[in-house]
């Protein structure tokens, strides 16, 4: 009997353990993610493959894969909203809506960048980048930015 | 071999000119050898046979030695030994090894001592090991010329470890990242590998019974091949050791010795049935509980002169996170012929297939345990083979010899977005993708074991490798290609006081890509052990170290699940360690106690590096390069220690210290990527007649430097895992396992969740 008491009590000591779990498994609630939201006003004829996305940068020039991206967007719809959520707290000095044919992502073009004005690409017909980048702190203080409207020139894809 | 303490010193000539210092070394090894000729004719030889004393089994592995002298033998296969050199007069005779009580006794020696009949009882006292891996023959852990940590067959299967990954992760200065379950991205010693996906930048070299395993395409270890069941121990080498190993073995060596085949026949089978505990809704991924299992079988046994082992296993998982499951069987085979009792051929011969989703990256923080929709149907299938044949043969007591030929192949198949319909295309294209490589690597080692002189111990060989790799789409992959390698080593022994060892070793290595670049590279070890007294010894150890470039490092051109893209770098260099340096203490008062101590120092030059350049390139999209990096500098120290206060229980703790920094013009002092500054083992093992608790926990600091997501960098974190055992009969024993018992929500690498709280009931028969 003694043998079946000594393992009750271990099992016991790991149910104890495992209840003084910090969490669980949740996030923890003073976690918390920013989200970046606006609208993107395309200009051109939407290219026949290929996505377009928006994203967030952590360095610019844009280096290494998007911190964040949209859904791809709808092709055809000349104004849509987009949404980047989850962002973790941190410096985004870009934010670009960029197209990319997924079997063949050398040819990615920059269509437009946030630059403070809406009615602007802020890229020209070879791509180039014309206008200064308008970065975007997310801190605790400000996790929530909306409006971050953008114009996008679909005729730079190819 | 030799009862004595660890010393090692390690070092590449990078040029002839560096290694004239090495020649007058040499030198001065060989002017102390007549004085030891004169005195073998004084000594004595003392020989016998060891066994297990329940199961009667013959040990091999076994440290048997003079007390308070360096001289001393391990046993061979059939458990026999022979201890040379021995002066006459009356010695204290010591057998010990891992997992058994150590044997003394009192032996008069006057002239041959033969015959002796050992039997060693089990016991959880700590015995010096017998080592391998250090000078690629058997010798007392405490005699290697190195930094080397011996992970036994009785901490292996008692600890809550279920796959060979979960092992490596409780050894003091190895840190592992991983994806899922069956993807090792990286396993660092003393952080010198780096995390790159695929293995490639690996700077570990995994043996599987001293045969290299490393695929032949990124260079990373094919750790799936171990076959987790049937090993007997696994040996850890820190510190680069080119000159045995050539290229790969910077960081270190990992050594995975497979049980012997058993003189009778035994059974062993393990089932286990695991659960990962719900997780919190809103991370929910699948709405049924994921589970995994394990499944081994093992059988052993001898048919007149042949003893064969076979393995089977299958481990499977819904994955704790999306795009985590796979189903693995890894299948071994062992069989050894003896020839005479003195010669015997050795076939291994192992094969795995896996085949699982292709892990990705989270697909948020908010939703960090799932993935892309896009990527939700990515596959991959791995399939690996290993044949490997070995002659040994012990024509006398000074003198044993073994050749070896081996090959690998190792099988990739990666399925991407196959006829999404979920993934838009404009024009509704059917979208899939696909990548295949077979990687095959053909080998022959031979060496040499003698023992010209008393007080010199040599070893020689020769290492010739070929790999090559087929791969496809070519516009993606690396095409097709073929690297040779032939090398030529040798090592050598002295010790010509009994308190002082040094070891000093050479290595010429050729590597030619077809086609392409020569690389030829010297590699060197030297060491010193310094037996201060019985309990207390001193190493001090310096060398160099190289790593050719690997076919993935020199073509790969895109990845394509994520459509990163690379440009080619086919002049690559080798990298090397141009001065590795160590000192370490070792102190074992009583067999109760054992404490390492180690400070080391490694300078790279030409280390090979990705490079990000879109900016220098300029274009928009992701482009990487691997590089050869200026130089770089990784340092630290080391602390582990073991205890058994009462004898059943027992402590062990470690801790490692890592200062990893790039010093190329423009990065000086930047960290290395993937460098954990803080890390901490530590265990503890109770048992209480037929129970056994297992607790073990390691902690790693932040990641403070990462080549993608800087904002998601991986934080510190704890994690405890525990096994309860119970020992119902001789035949069955029942585990429970409870891992991350915290569920400490944690990545080892940038947006991969590790497993949550798991729990895996199993049970063992053994007849």
């Amino acid at each position: 009997m003694k043998r079946y008491l000594w393992i009750y009590v271990m099992i016991t000591a790991i149910w104890v353990l495992t209840s003084c779990s910090e969490d669980d498994g949740a996030p923890n609630e003073t976690q918390t993610y920013g989200t970046i939201s606006g609208t993107v006003t395309f200009v051109g004829t939407w290219p026949d493959k290929g996505d377009v996305q928006v994203s967030a940068w952590t360095s610019w020039p844009p280096a290494g894969p998007p911190a964040a991206s949209s859904d791809v967007l709808t092709p055809g719809n000349a104004t849509q909203s987009y949404k980047l959520e989850g962002l973790s707290l941190g410096s985004y000095p870009v934010i670009t809506v960029g197209w990319r044919d997924p079997a063949d992502p050398a040819g990615a073009v920059v269509l437009g960048i946030y630059h403070g004005d809406a009615t602007e690409a802020g890229v020209d017909s070879l791509g180039n980048v014309t206008a200064q980048p308008l970065g975007i702190e997310v801190s605790k203080d400000h996790l929530t930015f909306t409006d971050i409207n953008m114009t996008a020139n679909l005729d730079v894809a190819p | 071999m030799w009862r004595h303490k660890s010393v090692r010193e390690a070092g590449a000539c990078v040029s002839g000119g560096r290694c004239i210092g090495l020649l007058i070394l040499t030198g001065l090894f060989w002017a102390g050898t007549p004085f030891t000729v004169q005195a073998q004719n004084t000594t004595h030889a003392i020989s016998g046979y060891v066994y297990d004393a329940q199961t009667h089994q013959p040990l091999e592995y076994t440290n048997v030695y003079i007390d308070s002298l360096p001289i001393g033998s391990a046993t061979l296969r059939n458990g026999s030994f022979v201890v040379r050199g021995v002066p006459p007069g009356r010695h204290t005779l010591v057998v010990n090894r891992i997992g058994y009580r150590e044997y003394r006794k009192k032996v008069t020696v006057s002239g041959d001592v033969t015959g002796l009949r050992i039997a060693l009882r089990p016991g959880v006292l700590q015995g010096d090991a017998v080592t391998v891996t250090a000078s690629i023959r058997e010798q007392t852990g405490q005699m290697a010329p190195a930094d080397i940590y011996l992970m036994d067959h009785a901490r292996l299967t008692s600890q809550p470890f279920h796959t060979f990954d979960q092992a490596l992760a409780a050894v003091p200065g190895i840190q592992i990242y991983r994806t899922s379950g069956t993807s090792v991205q990286s396993l660092s010693i003393r952080g010198s590998s780096d995390v790159a996906g695929g293995g490639v930048g690996n700077r570990v070299l995994l043996l599987i019974d001293g045969r290299p395993a490393l695929s032949s395409d990124t260079g990373g270890a094919l750790w799936s091949l171990v076959p987790m069941g049937a090993i007997d121990h696994v040996e850890i080498l820190k510190g680069a050791f080119s000159s045995l190993y050539g290229s790969s073995a910077m960081g270190g060596v990992v050594n995975v010795i497979t049980r012997q085949p058993a003189y009778k026949r035994e059974t062993h089978i393990r089932m286990g049935s695991g659960l990962y505990e719900p997780l919190p809704k809103k991370w929910q991924f699948r709405s049924s509980p994921s589970l995994y299992s394990v499944l081994e079988a093992s059988h052993s046994g001898v048919v007149g002169p042949l003893s064969y082992l076979f393995h089977v296993s299958r481990n499977s998982s819904d994955g704790h996170a999306e795009n985590t499951a796979f189903t693995f069987y890894n299948l071994y085979g062992r069989m050894i012929y003896d020839l005479s009792e003195k010669r015997y051929l050795d076939l291994s011969l192992s094969g795995t297939h896996s085949s699982g989703d292709y892990p990705h990256t989270w697909k948020n923080n908010l939703h960090p345990y799932q993935v892309l929709d896009k990527y939700k149907d990515d596959t991959q299938v791995k399939q690996q083979f290993a044949l490997d044949v070995r002659y040994r043969a012990y024509p006398s007591d000074k003198v044993n010899y073994s050749a070896r030929v081996f090959a690998y192949r190792n099988a990739n198949r990666s399925y991407f977005n196959q006829n999404d319909p979920e993934y838009r295309i404009p024009g509704n294209q059917t979208f899939g993708l696909e990548s295949r490589v077979d990687a095959d690597k053909y080998g022959f080692i031979a060496r040499l074991d003698a023992q010209p002189w008393a007080n010199h111990k040599m070893i020689m060989g020769a290492d010739v490798q070929a790999d090559v790799v087929h791969s496809s789409p070519d516009s993606v992959m690396y095409g097709n290609r073929r690297v040779n390698n032939l090398a030529f080593f040798v090592q050598d022994e002295w010790t010509p006081v009994s308190f002082l060892t040094a070891t000093l070793g050479i290595r010429y290595d050729v590597n030619t890509l077809v086609g392409g670049k020569q690389l030829q590279q010297w590699s060197s070890n030297a060491a010193l052990l310094w037996r201060i007294n019985k309990a207390f010894s001193a190493r001090l150890l310096f060398g160099q170290g190289f790593r050719a470039p690997s076919i993935a490092e020199r073509f790969f051109q895109k990845e394509l699940n994520g459509g990163t893209l690379f440009k080619p770098n086919p002049g690559l260099r080798a990298e090397k360690i141009d001065v590795s340096l160590e000192s370490g203490l070792r102190w074992r008062p009583s067999e109760k106690f054992r404490l390492n101590a180690a400070w080391f120092r490694y300078h790279y030059t030409d280390m090979i590096y990705w490079v990000e350049i879109s900016g220098e390139v300029g274009v928009v999209y992701t482009l990487f390069q691997v590089r050869n990096l200026n130089k770089a500098l990784i340092q630290g120290v080391e602390l582990d220690m073991s205890w058994l206060p009462v004898e059943n229980l027992q402590c062990t703790a470690a801790y490692t210290f890592l200062d990893a920094r790039d010093q190329s013009p423009g990065r000086t002092d930047d960290y290395l990527a993937y460098r954990v500054r803080h890390g901490v083992k530590a265990g503890v093992r109770y048992t209480h007649g037929d129970y056994a608790l297992s607790v073990n926990v390691r902690y790693k600091s932040k990641v403070d430097e990462v080549f993608l997501y800087p904002l998601e960098a991986p934080k510190a974190y704890w994690v405890m895992n525990s096994r309860l055992q119970w020992r119902v009969s001789s035949m069955l024993t029942l585990a429970l396992d409870v891992n991350n018992i915290f569920n400490a929500s944690y990545e080892e690498l940038a947006r991969y969740k590790a497993p949550n709280r798991n729990y895996l009931l199993s049970l063992n028969l053994d007849w």
